[in-house]
């Protein structure tokens, strides 16, 4: 087709038409996602007795402010990658330091006169099934960002995968958090580390395919 | 000395950016003026980057101009319309590249693709920078080291060519190499 037919069909069709906004479909859809999840973790798996005890002490934030700082990392790089020219910087110390953060408290505990061994402290009583869960938990939110993102135009679907899955992985431990009762920062700064870098991974490398438009 | 082209882009930018604008509150001629006037800078955009394949010139302006009408909510009006703009055609060169090389059974593209990256940009770049250079000289050096030196004639031919004499072709083309390097800062010896 010659240009100028194509720019007068373009510039004759109202461009008013928007659909549902990013925000709107990101929100509603990641929210339905989590529901999946959370009901799977409060029906089947079951919210932790003493919760909310648990939740006055500091080992509980540790751990939930671990996976909400990689979500909100990822949630944030992942919003600017949607849009075309948004996204320029190098965003390798945003995602890193939550990471070295938990690392440096783990090797302070570990620095610490202890009851519990070293093995005790990595392995706890679930490291087999840990990061296996959270992985799992994530897919129907790994599912919900990245249709939402589809709408977006990603210039870097590698870096808009990556983020997108590091989002999903940070809500899918948040919402395994609730079960979990393991609060050795050893722990967390491997297994959970782990269950959420896989969606991230998995993101980044199938972004090309997933987010190609 | 950059700073007037530097205003008549940015000048050119916010009208680019103010008919966007309107566009998306609903005004049909400015979006057709917005594709228009964008139009020719997509086409030098791409011209540049595939001087093998003019043909393709054409349909990556095409396709860039429906990805910016179907992608057009994912302006961010905190962004100067080039970065977005700059950001999808990049996005769709990169992808019609990356096909062409899978697609292509013999790896001929393969083996341009360095060339295709960067070489033909690096040869502009020097083009423009010898044109440059070339300007600072008087005219009869110009003429001679034109001549001789980038397209080739024998001193005959410049002569012929230009009514100089051979031998001012000749005294021509010395002393402008031997300004040039002193421009430059070399020695110039012959």
């Amino acid at each position: 087709m010659n240009t100028d037919t194509l720019i007068q069909l373009l510039s004759r069709e109202p461009i008013e038409k928007r659909g549902i906004p990013f925000g709107l479909r990101l929100m509603g859809s990641v929210c339905i996602a989590a529901l999946f999840s959370l009901s799977y973790v409060v029906f089947h798996l079951g919210v932790q007795p003493d919760l909310l005890d648990k939740m006055m002490g500091v080992a509980f934030w540790v751990k939930f402010g671990f996976a909400l700082s990689l979500l909100l990392v990822g949630l944030i790089i992942a919003l600017k990658a949607g849009k075309p020219g948004k996204a320029t910087a190098n965003y390798a110390l945003p995602i890193a330091s939550p990471v070295i953060a938990i690392w440096v408290v783990a090797l302070w505990v570990l620095s610490q006169p202890s009851t519990s061994s070293l093995s005790e402290m990595v392995e706890g009583s679930s490291w087999k099934v840990c990061s296996m869960r959270i992985a799992s938990l994530s897919v129907p939110m790994f599912a919900a960002v990245f249709w939402s993102l589809k709408h977006m135009a990603p210039t870097r679907p590698r870096l808009a995968g990556f983020t997108a899955g590091l989002f999903a992985g940070g809500l899918a431990a948040c919402i395994y958090a609730l079960f979990c009762g393991e609060y050795s920062p050893v722990f967390i700064g491997i297994w959970y580390l782990l269950g959420i870098m896989t969606p991230a991974i998995v993101g980044g490398v199938l972004g090309k395919w997933l987010l190609k438009w | 000395m950059n700073n007037s082209n530097h205003e008549k882009f940015s000048a050119f930018e916010m009208q680019l950016r103010d008919w966007f604008i309107s566009a998306s509150g609903g005004d049909g001629q400015a979006y057709s003026k917005f594709l228009l006037n964008l139009t020719p800078y997509l086409r030098g955009f791409f011209r540049k980057r595939m001087q093998m394949y003019p043909d393709l010139v054409e349909d990556l302006t095409q396709e860039v101009l429906l990805a910016i009408h179907a992608k057009r909510h994912t302006y961010d009006v905190s962004l100067p319309i080039s970065a977005w703009i700059h950001a999808i055609a990049k996005y769709k060169y990169v992808d019609l590249v990356r096909s062409q090389k899978h697609s292509s059974q013999h790896d001929s593209l393969d083996e341009d693709s360095d060339v295709f990256a960067t070489s033909d940009e690096v040869a502009q770049d020097s083009r423009r920078d010898l044109d440059k250079l070339l300007q600072s000289l008087p005219e009869s050096s110009r003429l001679a080291i034109q001549l001789t030196k980038l397209e080739g004639h024998s001193v005959k031919e410049a002569s012929a060519l230009t009514g100089m004499s051979e031998s001012a072709i000749k005294i021509g083309v010395h002393r402008g190499l031997k300004k040039l390097a002193a421009t430059l800062g070399y020695k110039y010896e012959h």
